[in-house]
């Protein structure tokens, strides 16, 4: 089992997402994350250890590779997607809530951008860290974060802008969801952002960085 | 009223590597992007099919523009563009005011590769699309300067409002010297031009104005394309 297991998060760190998958070269011909998963539910290994032991260790290591500078946004994508493929088995255990997910995570670009490739990257990192991750896409206005978050009360909220045009956004945003829920912890990221400008608008904190940003949220589980 | 000039360059006159990509992606080993680059490499044909390149620039004549203090007037139009743009054109006399664009057909493409559970390449054409429409500006630049030459003027280099200190606000006021859907690039409110993958800006044009280069040292943004060209690694 430890080795089906090891070798599955190989897959993960790897960005091999099945059989077929040519990608990484070095891979080619051999089983992916689709099948090493549904291997080890067929061979009994509980979801939640698949979860944990595998998939998330394989998406740490390609994240830890990330902060250091040794693997690139297409690192991280292709490890999110070979997750992708191995979360579709274990999606019902989420459904039954045999397996639980870290929290909900609200993500959206604020209104008046459509800029939406580092709000992908950011939701695909989350999900690979195990969250529940609902995505509202891009040119999302305010009432629709707050609407949201009545569905889901103890959500953390993203948001991202491309534009210095459009980050001014997330002032309207961040006031919008802190009068209703003054508790809810409310994230920026986007190219113009600094830690400065969360602090002015009253956000919880600037992340550059998906990898180190799912890091920090898991301490506030 | 201005001059203006209006080309559809051909996909194959815009040299496209994969290579630039690669470097945008933060790779220099060899070893490590091998599978990624025949990816770019059959994104690049795909592309090819999709993308329209169209492209143009109007003239401000001799003795319109001037330039100083972080502020640059083009033909009785006042643009806030701090001193990193309004430096090196203060000799500016006359302009050529430039949109490009890759086309409406490649958001298309970039939204349903995302929409499809394609990530990697969703991302990769994503950058794709940035490199295209800077070569398409490169492409039209080269045209702006023989057109500079012919009238026995000189160019600056090109400033795009969203880079280098010059707000992306003011993109509206620019787009006021093009005729009504020049090119087939239109502005949002928030200034966000569509086709998403367009390029505008300004070149400075004077009988002595100088070519500079961006003082990326000066400017701390740290995810911009000029400042990328600075640190592109040999691969």
């Amino acid at each position: 089992m430890k080795e089906l297991l090891e070798k599955l998060a190989v897959a993960i760190e790897r960005g091999k997402v099945n059989l077929a998958s040519p990608f990484p070269p070095d891979l080619k011909g051999e089983e992916g994350a689709d099948e090493l998963t549904k291997r080890a539910l067929d061979e009994g290994v509980p979801p939640e250890v698949i979860l944990n032991d595998s998939l998330m260790t394989g998406m740490r290591k390609v994240g830890d590779k990330f902060e250091q500078g040794k693997a690139f946004i297409p690192d991280m994508l292709i490890a999110a997607k070979a997750m992708n493929a191995a979360m579709v088995h274990l999606h019902p255990f989420f459904e039954s809530g045999e397996v639980v997910l870290k929290g909900d995570f609200i993500i959206g670009t604020v209104a008046g951008d459509l800029h939406d490739i580092g709000k992908n990257i950011v939701r695909m990192v989350l999900t690979g860290s195990g969250w529940n991750v609902i995505d509202l896409g891009s040119d999302v206005k305010a009432d629709r974060f707050v609407e949201t978050l009545k569905e889901y009360p103890n959500a953390l909220v993203g948001m991202s802008a491309l534009l210095t045009t459009t980050m001014m956004q997330m002032e309207n945003t961040t006031k919008a969801i802190k009068e209703v829920s003054p508790d809810t912890k409310v994230f920026v990221g986007g190219a113009p952002l600094s830690q400065e400008f969360s602090d002015k608008i009253g956000a919880d904190g600037y992340f550059p960085d998906p990898n180190k940003f799912a890091k920090h949220i898991a301490t506030l589980v | 009223m201005y001059k203006v000039f209006h080309y559809k360059p051909k996909f194959n006159d815009l040299n496209i590597s994969a290579e630039n990509i690669i470097s945008t992606m933060g790779y220099s080993d060899q070893n490590t992007y091998t599978g990624y680059k025949t990816i770019l490499d059959e994104l690049i044909n795909t592309a090819k099919e999709i993308v329209t390149p169209e492209c143009g620039f109007v003239i401000l004549s001799r003795n319109t523009c001037s330039a100083s203090h972080g502020t640059v007037l083009l033909d009785g139009a006042e643009f806030k563009t701090d001193k990193i743009v309004a430096g090196p054109l203060k000799k500016i006399s006359g302009a050529a005011i430039f949109v490009g664009t890759v086309g409406p057909g490649f958001d298309k493409w970039s939204r349903k590769t995302f929409s499809e559970g394609d990530p990697l390449a969703g991302y990769m054409i994503d950058l794709l699309g940035s490199e295209i429409a800077e070569s398409i500006a490169d492409w039209l630049e080269k045209k702006i300067v023989e057109y500079a030459a012919g009238e026995n003027l000189k160019c600056s280099n090109r400033y795009s409002p969203g880079y280098c200190g010059w707000n992306v606000s003011e993109q509206h006021k620019l787009f006021n010297f093009f005729p009504k859907d020049f090119c087939g690039v239109t502005l949002t409110e928030s200034s966000l031009m569509k086709p998403h993958k367009s390029v505008s800006g300004i070149v400075g044009i004077g009988p002595e104005i100088k070519w500079k280069d961006y003082p990326c040292e000066v400017c701390n943004v740290e995810h911009c394309y000029k400042n990328r060209d600075k640190k592109l690694v040999k691969v």
